[in-house]
């Protein structure tokens, strides 16, 4: 019975940061219509910051938390810059498909010259032992990766509908156009929420380090992680997001248990592939009407 | 210069033909290699390119089928004692497999669905291979594969050098063949609006399927001669990075270029070779010229140099004597309209429609019956439901309720390019086409619903595909003319004004036989002349016997076009008739200049 419940509860561990990276494209793909496939690429540059700032620097973590926070959005900010921003309209999704692929491909370039290509051990933030109740392992800060991600998606919502910046977002996924009739400031939204996905998945990079490892090439896993959690979930619905980031780590950690931990990855993208082939807008999202 | 220039890309071409024959005569066995690893995964490239340069569709698993079909190809060699001839094709069919197994679930979707999910694959494909040590030699792949036998020639040194080249030659021959043909041309217009696409009947999803399965079983033929160039195949051969390069050498060759993908190989996997040690660095110069690349000069190598002929061609060009149209051209428009008898009651009967979006009733309960050959204009203020009432008759937008009948026959609920091929064909208030293809090209898309020749035929250019596409030419070669741009046939259409784009969509309509044509405010934004043009253009029309269904603002060329009239506002109709009587209604003069009690 606990073996079960351990295994459940480590599902909801992997399956927090698929949610966060989840949370982030969403962040992005709920106001500009872009899907940032550099998105995992951030989760790296969040954990790797956090390595240098708390770890090497050994600047106390609140420090260092705003710091990677602040750093990881403004790059985020430039990638809408330079890499899509200048693209013509008549590059379509292909254009942004490639230039934010790209983008992320750079970040991980210059992360290997900096951080080397080994993965690094993280110093512990809340403990990482676990203490076990009748049976159940029990590790604080898996249980604040949780508790963080559930407390994001509330910050998000509560930002979406509480604020105007907030309402101004969605108002510009609806009509760039119409949007910036009524003042709303495009360029600068734009940038926004460049930054602000970008930070949501570095704060998922700096809460999963202490429990795996810090490395370099970690990003195109979440990269395809988080779009299995949006996809399942409905792109751009949150709590889809967090229910399906939820249920592929469920999936994941009780299909390795089954198969073999080598087929973790196969498993996820066959998931993908059969809720895609029977739930096309996602399990729990949903459908849009095409604007002609 | 000018004969020069015209001569240009077939001497360079005959000119790479030859050093890469002559290459073993002065070149040693590691450039020979390089040649081989370049044209091997060429084959892939020229296969991304169909989905990337034409489809506009991203696949980040190229290297990952690749892989699959090479590791099939040497496992039935090895292990089973295939020879090379049956095993190739079955890696190529297992290319195909995983082209359909990523493509169904995906394709439905938006574009970066695909890139996402090849993405994964390509994760997969590298675990999968260490998973199955017994089967794939897990970390140190296979080695000592035999080499394959042709007339008991066996197939290495200088011999394999040849048949690889003759087999990516080949390829390039096929990709060539497809970018030409009707298919490629599909894939063009789906890379720019697959609306349009469904508009002349064609479903996005089976022409994006086509794409990824074409671009799959080419790189199913490059993983064929993988295993015979490098003597081995092993896991990491085939990670992320070489599918990414793979899509780099295709936007740097030149996206939608023949040769381009094979400029780009060229480039991309002998450059690594030489910067060794450089590796991050690299990356992060590479791929920064490549954001670079697609924001200044997406057109790449090849795109650039095509251009550059052109405009000096155009610059040089002797004026050539213009060609005559054809003579008076027999339409036969509405042959099917024709074919089958006259529809007996309305050839087209909407009963309570409806279409909410959120809270706003933007059709409320339409009803609409339109008289064969007749041209039936439907009028209104803005936001009275129009378009949308249109969107639902084509299946664009799905209907909360109401009937939709063709002849008597239902088509609700069908898909969009169902009810267009059924003969209900729209054209749009924003034209959508392939802004790459030529007017006549684009004009000719409309009549690929009634082509019947395979992919396959068009691969190798067999009879049959080269007999549809002179039908298809000859017809849009007519309808043209018929539009009046028989003068700007070769331009290609991103070139044209507006107005010419309006004429070209209603020309690529006809191209469907369409039972009913359905216009949406095809006079906005035209100036007077314009519209006096398209006046005749849609009696033309309605003299071949198709019937017109006209959503119109423009008051002058609704009243002197319309034979029945309906009125729409705030989703309802509130008048129907002949247009006189429409006119003096007092209902209509309400909704349109307002009164007393619409301003309290």
């Amino acid at each position: 019975m606990a073996d079960v419940v351990n295994m459940i509860l480590s599902g909801l561990v992997v399956g927090s940061v698929y949610a966060l990276v989840g949370l982030g494209y969403n962040v992005v793909y709920g106001a500009t219509r872009v899907f940032n496939l550099a998105q995992g690429d951030f989760l790296m540059l969040g954990m790797m910051l956090a390595l240098g700032l708390y770890g090497t620097a050994a600047l106390p973590f609140p420090v260092a938390l705003v710091l990677v926070l602040v750093i990881v959005g403004a790059v985020g900010a430039v990638q809408q810059l330079v890499a899509v921003r200048p693209l013509g309209r008549a590059q379509g999704a292909l254009g942004w498909v490639l230039t934010t692929l790209a983008f992320g491909i750079i970040l991980r370039g210059i992360a290997e010259i900096v951080w080397g290509t080994e993965p690094l051990r993280f110093p512990d933030l809340l403990p990482t032992a676990p203490s076990f109740i009748a049976g159940v392992r029990l590790v604080p800060q898996e249980i604040a990766i949780v508790a963080l991600t559930l407390a994001v998606a509330a910050a998000l919502d509560r930002f979406y509908r509480g604020t105007m910046t907030g309402k101004a977002l969605r108002a510009m996924a609806q009509d760039p156009d119409a949007a910036a009739l009524r003042g709303v400031p495009v360029a600068r939204m734009n940038l926004l929420a460049f930054g602000l996905g970008a930070a949501v998945a570095a704060l998922g990079g700096i809460m999963i380090a202490p429990v795996s490892f810090a490395y370099v090439y970690v990003g195109t896993l979440y990269t395809f992680k988080g779009f299995i959690a949006v996809a399942i979930g409905g792109i751009g619905d949150n709590r889809g997001a967090i229910l399906g980031g939820l249920s592929l780590g469920l999936v994941e950690v009780i299909g390795a248990q089954v198969a073999g931990a080598g087929y973790r990855n196969a498993i996820a993208l066959v998931f993908l592939l059969v809720v895609l082939l029977a739930f096309p807008r996602g399990l729990f999202g949903t459908a849009q009407v095409r604007q002609v | 210069m000018h004969r020069i220039l015209a001569h240009l890309p077939v001497a360079l071409s005959l000119l790479a033909l030859a050093v890469l024959l002559a290459l073993p005569a002065f070149a040693n066995r590691y450039y020979l290699y390089l040649v081989e690893i370049v044209l091997t995964f060429g084959c892939a490239a020229l296969g991304l390119n169909l989905l990337t340069g034409h489809a506009r569709l991203l696949s980040a698993g190229q290297a990952g089928v690749l892989a699959a079909s090479a590791y099939t190809v040497t496992i039935l060699m090895t292990q089973f004692g295939w020879s090379f001839w049956t095993a190739a094709p079955a890696g190529i069919a297992m290319a195909g497999a995983i082209g359909l197994l990523l493509g169904v679930p995906s394709l439905r979707l938006s574009q970066f669905y695909l890139a996402m999910v090849t993405l994964g694959f390509a994760i997969v494909v590298e675990d999968l291979l260490l998973e199955w040590a017994g089967l794939t030699g897990g970390f140190s792949g296979i080695w000592g594969i035999p080499a394959p036998v042709l007339f008991d020639q066996r197939l290495r040194g200088v011999w394999l050098y040849y048949f690889v080249l003759v087999v990516t030659l080949a390829v390039l021959w096929m990709t060539w063949n497809i970018g030409r043909s009707r298919w490629g041309r599909s894939f063009r217009l789906i890379g720019e609006s697959d609306v349009a696409a469904s508009s002349l009947g064609l479903s996005p999803f089976r022409i994006r399927l086509y794409a990824f399965l074409a671009c799959s079983l080419f790189a199913g033929a490059g993983g064929v001669l993988y295993p015979f160039v490098a003597g081995s195949v092993s896991p990491f051969v085939f990670n992320l990075q070489v599918a990414l390069s793979l899509i780099l050498a295709v936007v740097l060759g030149g996206m939608g270029t023949v040769i381009g993908p094979l400029i780009g190989a060229a480039i991309l996997f002998v450059l690594p070779e030489l910067m060794q040690g450089f590796r991050s660095v690299a990356t992060i110069v590479t791929w920064s010229v490549f954001v670079a690349l697609l924001i200044v000069a997406p057109m790449g190598i090849a795109g650039a140099f095509g251009l550059w002929r052109a405009r000096r061609l155009a610059a040089a060009a002797p004026v050539a004597p213009p060609v005559p149209p054809p003579p008076a051209p027999v339409l036969h428009t509405g042959a099917r309209a024709a074919a089958v008898a006259p529809a007996a009651g309305p050839v087209l009967e909407v009963a309570g429609a409806v279409k909410h979006f959120g809270g706003v009733r933007a059709v409320d309960g339409v009803d609409l019956s339109v008289a064969e050959g007749a041209i039936h204009v439907v009028i209104g203020p803005n936001g009275s439901g129009k378009t949308t009432l249109l969107n639902l008759i084509t299946g664009f937008y799905p209907a909360d309720a109401g009937r939709f009948a063709l002849v008597g026959q239902p088509v609700d609920g069908l898909a969009a390019h169902a009810i267009a091929r059924a003969g209900l064909v729209r054209t749009f208030q924003t034209p959508r086409f392939a802004s790459g293809l030529t007017a006549m090209e684009n004009v000719g898309l409309g009549g690929q619903v009634f082509a019947r020749s395979s992919m396959l035929a068009a691969t190798l250019s067999l009879p049959t595909a080269r007999a549809d596409e002179a039908r298809l030419a000859a017809r849009a070669r007519d309808l043209i003319a018929f539009a009046g741009l028989w003068d700007v046939r070769d331009r290609p259409a991103g070139a044209l004004p507006h107005g010419q784009l309006r004429l070209m969509e209603i020309a690529r309509a006809l191209m469907l036989e369409p039972r009913v044509l359905l216009l949406d405010e095809p006079a906005a934004g035209l100036s007077p002349a314009e519209i006096d043009h398209i006046e005749a253009l849609l009696r033309a029309v309605r003299a071949e016997g198709v019937t017109i269904l006209l959503v119109e603002h423009n008051m002058r060329l609704v009243m002197r076009v319309a034979e029945r009239l309906t009125v729409l506002d705030r989703g309802q109709v509130i008048a129907d008739g002949l247009p006189a009587a429409v006119r003096s209604d007092p209902s209509v003069i309400r909704a349109y200049l307002g009164t007393d009690e619409a301003a309290a």
